[in-house]
């Protein structure tokens, strides 16, 4: 069975993003409201998140994975099942705003990536001319500058860092090889990539019930 | 049949690295283990670690920019004396921001010490210098800054202002000087107002 190419770049998107979802915030936010910093998780830490400058333990980098993966798929859909696509992702980033950071306005973080995975499917499926994409897609990436400077306390936590990740991680899954799609077609990987929006859901209840 | 061997090379070569770690270390020089500043770390979650410079930027234009010079400077760069009592104390390292504006010249400068060595014998030993040289005390706004000023006299046409606190493993120096009094009280507790706002005793 072949999977469909389009299928793909979300199978892989999403899996990566319950991933480092589940890592970011369950096992990191677990860590961080009891002040701990055990061997593995400080050495990842200190050797991977603070060289690439990646906070939260990847927890916003999944977040925007999972939200442009949302935005691809629904580049797709006819508008109503986009609804039934993108609702989940967006409750899960909501959950994740209102009970781990109390913050909603950091949403106006995340949400420029679901469109940014929407214009690419567009430019990419030829509806969209490539300059308008190209100038969207920045305009999008300039919005989650924009807002990062003009909400307070949030300039130490660089998210346009992630998100930048976020967005060449997702160029470079839309264009998947043949290791790519054999790696999509994984069951594995397929369930990790139904689950995706599970690791944001049990760390927003784990925010909820564990108090710093 | 290929990628098997692809595979293997490359576990091969990281357990080449990992080998040369756990035999040799991740390469701090032994000769320099008595340079070595540990900076307080407190949240290890953030993507960077804001208290590796723990001084604002003053305004005007800058004359000094060491502080994001990644090793510092050596204590040399202060004036001879202040340079040996700083370096008995154990300061290794020093960053600053030197700024002048409106012929003010403001700065601040982060002297840290190494594990091992007291800040605040730093900061007492800096501070007697600046008593033995003449500059008297000035009120402080905070019990652990110690302010000390200096007024026209002699042949001498400058005041100025130095504010010498610990936070951490620094000595964080605070300083305005010029040839205008009120500018200069001016200058100085504007900066020094920032300064400790951001950046509070420790």
């Amino acid at each position: 069975m072949t999977a469909d190419i389009r299928t793909v770049p979300v199978t892989l998107l999403r899996a990566g993003a319950a991933l480092l979802g589940a890592y970011g915030y369950v096992l990191g936010l677990w860590l961080a409201r009891h002040g701990l910093n055990p061997e593995p998780v400080a050495t990842v830490r200190e050797w991977v998140n603070r060289p690439l400058g990646l906070g939260e333990d990847f927890g916003p980098l999944a977040v925007m994975l999972l939200l442009a993966a949302t935005g691809y798929a629904i580049g797709g859909r006819r508008p109503v099942r986009l609804v039934l696509t993108a609702v989940p992702a967006l409750v899960a980033t909501a959950c994740v705003c209102f009970f781990v950071y109390h913050d909603m306005a950091r949403l106006l973080e995340f949400l420029p990536l679901v469109l940014i995975g929407l214009v690419t499917r567009w430019t990419l499926g030829g509806t969209l001319p490539t300059w308008a994409g190209v100038l969207l897609g920045a305009a999008c990436f300039g919005a989650v500058i924009a807002a990062d400077d003009a909400l307070p306390g949030l300039r130490r936590w660089w998210y346009p860092v992630a998100a930048t990740f976020a967005a060449l991680l997702f160029l470079v899954a839309v264009r998947p090889g043949p290791t790519a799609t054999a790696v999509a077609a994984h069951p594995v990987t397929r369930g990790l990539a139904l689950v995706a929006e599970v690791p944001l859901l049990v760390g927003s209840a784990l925010a909820l019930v564990v108090v710093p | 049949m290929r990628i098997h061997i692809v595979v293997l090379v490359h576990v091969l070569l990281a357990a080449l690295a990992v080998g040369a770690i756990a035999v040799w270390g991740t390469g701090a020089d032994p000769a320099l283990a008595g340079q070595r500043v540990t900076v307080p770390d407190r949240d290890p979650r953030l993507p960077d670690n804001p208290e590796r410079l723990a001084i604002v930027r003053p305004p005007g234009v800058l004359v000094t920019d060491t502080a994001t010079v990644k090793q510092g400077t050596a204590p040399s760069v202060l004036p001879e004396g202040e340079a040996e009592v700083l370096t008995d104390a154990g300061v290794v390292e020093v960053n600053a921001y030197v700024a002048r504006e409106d012929g003010i010249t403001q700065g601040l400068w982060q002297m840290s010490v190494r594990d091992g060595g007291d800040p605040r014998q730093a900061l007492r030993a800096i501070d007697d210098l600046y008593a033995a040289g003449g500059w008297r005390q000035a009120p402080t706004p905070d019990r652990d800054v110690l302010v000390r000023e200096q007024r026209p006299a002699g042949g001498q046409r400058f005041s100025g202002y130095r504010a010498h606190y610990v936070r951490g493993p620094y000595l964080i120096r605070i300083e305005a000087y010029g040839t205008d009094q009120a500018k200069v009280d001016d200058a100085f507790a504007t900066l020094a107002g920032r300064q400790l706002a951001q950046w509070p005793p420790r």
